[in-house]
């Protein structure tokens, strides 16, 4: 009979007991946080000292391109760049070209934006979901308005919105502040607008997974900021001094980290383990045999 | 000539586009961006239709046949005739209060709920399923390690140099990788493009008779 060693006993482990290890290693720094320090990352640094060039009035685009399964990522970044691009006095235009991503943003922003006082139609407004991103985007590289059809997404006019003024057309824009969990994403705008010139400053928000192709953009030039996944939103949070849901949330997603590197470093000391264990007892049928 | 016209039309309606996005010419620019593109719409329109289409007929023959699990067609038909008919019946529509209170409290959340079970399904397979079995994955998962390490504050707080390594990791091996991937992927969608317009992929127009 095979001889059965802890190694074995680990490897058969119920997957609920790791479901148990997470649950835990994620709720209860959600519950008491420990506050570790953030290391702060040059790309967000850098992307808070752009926004904060930008002079006050300046029309934004929001690119609000997000879905429910990430809210946890991308609600505290959109937050934070909603807080800091009124707080600079900018006028934000919020689009979507995902069914949802107006809608959520909508939820996200308006108990800040009545905090704070901010005006819609004045300050800020919504343009509403739209299908067919590329027309839409196409269209307003020379008609803004007409584009989104004269309607916010109240069904409202735009042309009678005091937050309006000036904005005939996509290089109107300062800069785009584009959430980005896929597409339509901050590749969309990039390829619509800043390759045809019309914007040259995007700021790209993307979620964790998107942050590898999203560093190849920046490194290129093709965004000029980063803010990337719950980490790049704990940073920037606390870089425009309003720390919030993602820095809060960062000791959980510390805490989850790092017990999935202990069940990849465990899983695979037992794999060597049991591996070398059955080597060994081949060698030694082979060796009784001969 | 049912695979002739289409042909003749993608040809006509792509050269435009290739025009558009090389020439400034006041004509072709603006009848790219006056109808050419805002046809895009209507075409959506109507694969968002036939969607909504197929689900129901996908649902509905699941309850006639009583297939396995066809009880959760009742519920999805139900949420799916409800969200619809009030969006359009209710004053206001998607941005009613009443509509956009049912969004947030069953779409939304259930999204993310479902969402979220993929950090499950990430700690059993990191447990059971990524084994240093080869020299590449033996490097995948070393590379994994520094990366996941460098990008909280516990990997800094652990070992200064986490975040330094991920950040290397990240800029260069992984940004010229993705770089090649971009740039390999835009030419295979360049030349299925040029295939589409000149007519030699055709499996679009009459199912296998592709060339």
């Amino acid at each position: 009979m095979e001889k059965k060693t802890i190694w074995h006993t680990m490897a058969a482990v119920d997957v609920r007991f790791l479901y148990i290890i997470i649950v835990i290693a994620i709720v209860i720094p959600l519950l008491n946080p420990i506050g570790l320090p953030l290391v702060f990352l040059d790309e967000v640094i850098d992307t808070v000292a752009l926004m904060r060039s930008i002079p006050p009035g300046s029309l934004v685009y929001f690119g609000a391109e997000c879905a429910a399964e990430n809210s946890a990522e991308l609600r505290p970044p959109a937050v934070a760049g909603a807080r800091l691009m009124y707080e600079l006095g900018h006028r934000i235009i919020i689009g979507g070209f995902w069914p949802d991503g107006c809608i959520l943003v909508r939820q996200w922003l308006t108990p800040y934006f009545e905090e704070m006082g901010a005006v819609y139609g004045e300050d800020y407004v919504i343009l509403g979901y739209r299908a067919s991103v590329t027309s839409i985007l196409d269209t307003a590289r020379d008609n803004f308005i007409l584009a989104f059809s004269d309607r916010d997404i109240n069904g409202d006019r735009l042309s009678s919105m005091p937050v309006m003024a000036g904005l005939n057309k996509a290089s109107d824009f300062a800069y785009c502040f584009v959430l980005s969990p896929g597409g339509p994403g901050t590749g969309t705008y990039t390829t619509a607008w800043r390759a045809t010139g019309e914007v040259d400053l995007i700021i790209d928000v993307p979620t964790g997974s998107m942050y590898n192709s999203a560093g190849n953009n920046y490194q290129s030039g093709l965004t000029a900021g980063l803010i990337g996944g719950l980490n790049g939103g704990a940073q920037f949070e606390q870089l425009i001094g309003h720390p919030g849901e993602a820095t809060r949330s960062m000791d959980a997603q510390s805490m989850g980290h790092f017990a999935i590197i202990t069940f990849l470093v465990v899983g695979n000391i037992g794999y060597f383990q049991i591996r070398r264990m059955e080597e060994q007892e081949k060698e030694a049928i082979k060796s009784g045999g001969s | 000539m049912r695979r002739t016209v289409p042909m003749v039309l993608t040809f006509c309606a792509g050269f435009i586009m290739v025009l558009d996005g090389f020439f400034n010419i006041s004509f072709i620019n603006g009848f790219a961006n006056r109808y050419l593109m805002r046809s895009v719409t209507l075409s959506v329109a109507w694969a968002a239709g036939i969607g909504a289409l197929n689900i129901v007929r996908l649902h509905v023959r699941n309850i006639t046949t009583k297939r396995t699990n066809y009880q959760y067609s009742y519920i999805l038909l139900g949420f799916f005739f409800f969200m619809l008919i009030s969006g359009v019946v209710l004053e206001r529509h998607t941005t009613n209060p009443f509509y956009q209170f049912v969004y947030s409290s069953f779409q939304a959340q259930l999204s993310a709920a479902v969402f979220s079970l993929s950090s499950f399904y990430l700690a059993s397979s990191s447990y059971r399923a990524f084994r240093a079995r080869s020299l590449e994955a033996t490097l995948l998962l070393v590379a994994a390690v520094f990366v996941i390490s460098g990008s909280v504050p516990m990997g800094a707080a652990i070992w200064s140099g986490f975040p330094t390594v991920s950040q290397w990791l990240m800029k260069y091996i992984n940004d010229s990788t993705m770089r090649a991937f971009t740039i390999g992927s835009t030419m295979g969608t360049l030349s299925q493009c040029v295939r589409n317009l000149v007519g030699i992929e055709r499996g679009h127009l009459r199912g296998s008779e592709g060339g």
